[in-house]
């Protein structure tokens, strides 16, 4: 569903979550990707997705997730491997907070990088970080919601959870399937939270804002 | 609209349209989105000519050039087209008819230019009271236009 436009929940939810990608960076130098990356790599991002343009190997970074928890084609990386890679390609990166989104557009902005920047987020934030930066948005993609058969829709809840994979590769089985594993003291919430996380090959899944949403998802459960 | 900086492919006086037929997790028989599609092109919508969409369907109609395509199975089919902006409001009324009427989910994109920090299309819905989420994406603008 374009790979995060529609990620939903309140305010104070989304507050805590933040994409940041270059697009169609084929047409920029090199030296700038690499740039845009190495900027991306320096304000705490939980998930971060990369390539080695040498050897075209993929990078992808999410927080907690560790060589001991890959699974078929789902490898780890660490941020320190990121970081000594000399051939770095564009990517993407998850944020956890504002005044990291805000210090990365500034920085993006001034490294005048050339390629086009979209940022997935709570607009009026984004917006004022870019307008404190000396620019202002050019085009912007809406989500106007769903609509049909709202019935076969999981529970709002998990629903939250799963549209930070926009495509949906994290389904809602599983997250139900965790959810109890959860529960039941059989796996930590963070460990929950990375298998998620790792269906998710774009690699935009926040795995900090799904700790939380976990918990919710359990309380509210046990609630009921 | 990612790189809409570079290609201009949306303008000022356009609002582009994503219908995500399937997400979020359902998916959705092509013959779904071909009830969407048939009346977009009876609104006179511009169907993007590069979207898979497009190369099954005649753009004049919104049809499916084969009627046994709608049998087919996918796990999402984004149908993308633009039009003119003062048109979104019978774009979307005409949509919500449609949703009453298919057989899965299907989510909506509006596509729009920002105009000195202001998103053009926002007007057009808040008069007509077409609700939108307060998180969505943006294009910062710094890329290099292919023609300036």
């Amino acid at each position: 569903m374009t790979h995060s436009n529609h990620r939903r929940g309140s305010r104070e939810s989304l507050m805590g979550d933040c994409v940041v990608f270059m697009s169609g960076g084929r047409r920029v130098d090199p030296s700038k990707r690499a740039e845009f990356t190495e900027i991306l790599l320096k304000h705490n991002p939980v998930g971060l997705s990369t390539y080695d343009s040498e050897t075209r190997r993929r990078f992808r970074y999410v927080k907690g997730w560790d060589s001991s928890k890959d699974s078929g084609i789902h490898k780890s990386t660490t941020l320190e491997e990121i970081k000594a890679c000399k051939t770095l390609g564009g990517g993407s990166a998850i944020f956890a907070n504002y005044e990291d989104v805000r210090a990365v557009i500034k920085e993006i902005v001034e490294a005048d990088i050339g390629a086009s920047v979209v940022v997935s987020g709570i607009f009026d934030k984004v917006h004022g970080a870019l307008k404190e930066a000396g620019k202002q948005p050019h085009t912007v993609n809406m989500s106007a919601e769903t609509f049909g058969r709202m019935a076969l829709l999981p529970e709002p809840k998990i629903l939250e959870i799963t549209t930070m994979c926009g495509h949906h590769m994290t389904s809602p089985n599983l997250v139900k399937h965790l959810a109890n594993e959860v529960k039941e003291g059989r796996m930590t919430v963070k460990d929950a939270a990375v298998e998620m996380a790792k269906q998710c090959t774009c690699n935009f899944f926040n795995v900090d804002r799904a700790t939380k949403l976990i918990k919710e998802y359990i309380e509210d459960a046990h609630a009921a | 609209m990612k790189t809409n900086d570079v290609t201009g492919r949306f303008t000022n006086d356009v609002v582009g349209i994503g219908l995500e037929f399937g997400r979020p997790g359902i998916g959705s028989r092509l013959s779904e989105p071909e009830k969407a599609s048939i009346k977009l092109a009876e609104l006179g919508v511009e169907f993007e000519p590069d979207s898979p969409w497009t190369h099954i369907i005649d753009p004049k109609t919104g049809k499916l050039k084969d009627p046994k395509f709608g049998k087919e199975k996918v796990l999402s089919c984004i149908i993308e087209c633009k039009a003119p902006i003062e048109k979104t409001p019978q774009i979307y009324n005409t949509l919500m008819e449609v949703a009453k009427e298919i057989d899965t989910v299907f989510t909506m994109d509006l596509i729009s230019k920002c105009k000195d920090g202001e998103i053009l299309l926002k007007s057009i819905l808040d008069g007509a009271g077409i609700k939108v989420r307060i998180n969505g994406k943006t294009n910062l603008g710094l890329g290099r236009p292919l023609i300036p």
